[in-house]
């Protein structure tokens, strides 16, 4: 039986077969037409040797391939994958990069904001501290205010003596026909001599 | 040239000029005081005030002392009294009391003096009233002493 005598189906098994492809019952179907069948013997022989050809074939092949396939585009795709990979390890333990003019602006920011919290607080400071020393910036009340015309600067000061009693007052007024202020002892004598 | 000469002409005016000031002023700042020895008097002018309808003040009187509600001021007496150091200078008031006046100080030309007037019933002594720091021929007044219906007021004035 040669091998053409065999069929299609057999042909196809008896090669699949010979590439190690079945198993279980098909691989023991096989293995009886081998035992039986002359044609599907022989037929596998010739693909054994086919095969072997072919190893030897791709074995010889597969060398020069592999020097022949070398590329240099995929070295350096290799080499490319290897540093990524290598920098993502990496990156968490590099700082990140930040613009020079952006922390220059931001430190710009920070310092104007620290000045303007300092200026705020030394204007409250000199407001408060001006509303506390207002009072003694008063001037003594007078006993009598003098008169909107009269002149400042009197020329004449009084103390009243204590023992002169409650009767006695000082008024500072303006004169009649004097643009300056008159000095008035006044002894308040009302019901007496 | 032109520039020059006229440059030193113009300081030579003015040098001229500042210097007749700071001669006047040294011969005016160094004159000696007409009255720096001759001890200090009081003008006292003792006016009557009296409250009155029609206002009407004493033309003797000059600058009128505030009226304090007496419209008529008139013009009672005129005195001197000489301000000897620490010796008390007196005068007689209408209404039968004394107003007296101690100079106790000057300072700076500036008098110190301490009024006094005698109690109202005649008795011995002075109630101290006010002590007093005028300056040179500025007038104060002392005044309320009753008076026939109104009071004295004394306008006095400290001359050097």
């Amino acid at each position: 039986m040669s091998a053409s005598s065999l069929s299609s189906e057999r042909m196809l098994k008896l090669m699949a077969y010979a590439d190690g492809e079945l198993e279980g019952a098909e691989q023991s179907e096989v293995e009886g037409w081998l035992a039986t069948d002359a044609d599907a013997a022989r037929f596998a022989n010739d693909l054994a040797g086919l095969g072997d050809l072919v190893k030897l074939g791709h074995e010889a092949s597969s060398a020069a391939s592999a020097v022949a396939s070398f590329d240099v585009a995929d070295a350096v795709m290799a080499a490319v994958k290897e540093e990524e990979s290598k920098t993502a390890k990496e990156t968490p333990k590099v700082a990140p990069v930040v613009s020079l003019a952006e922390r220059r602006q931001k430190n710009l920011k920070v310092g104007g904001m620290v000045a303007a919290a300092l200026a705020l607080a030394a204007s409250v400071f000199v407001m408060t501290r001006q509303k506390e020393e207002a009072p003694m910036a008063r001037a003594p009340v007078p006993a009598v205010q003098p008169s909107p015309n009269a002149s400042a600067e009197p020329g004449v000061d009084v103390d009243l003596v204590e023992t002169a009693g409650d009767s006695v007052r000082v008024f500072y007024l303006s004169s009649e026909n004097s643009p300056t202020t008159s000095v008035v002892v006044w002894v308040d004598e009302s019901g007496g001599k | 040239m032109r520039h020059a000469f006229l440059s030193s002409h113009a300081v030579g005016r003015r040098g001229a000029l500042l210097g007749a000031l700071a001669l006047g002023a040294a011969v005016i700042g160094h004159a000696p005081e007409a009255s720096a020895d001759a001890p200090p008097k009081a003008e006292v002018m003792v006016i009557h005030a009296t409250k009155c309808d029609k206002k009407s003040v004493d033309p003797q009187i000059g600058d009128t002392p505030p009226a304090l509600g007496y419209d008529c001021l008139k013009l009672v007496d005129k005195k001197t009294l000489p301000l000897t150091l620490n010796q008390a200078s007196t005068t007689a008031l209408p209404n039968g009391r004394t107003f007296q006046l101690l100079h106790t100080a000057k300072v700076a030309s500036r008098f110190k003096v301490t009024a006094s007037i005698s109690p109202a019933d005649g008795s011995a002594g002075f109630t101290k009233l006010a002590d007093i720091t005028a300056d040179p021929n500025k007038p104060f007044n002392v005044g309320g002493f009753s008076y026939q219906g109104g009071v004295l007021v004394l306008t006095v004035r400290i001359v050097p």
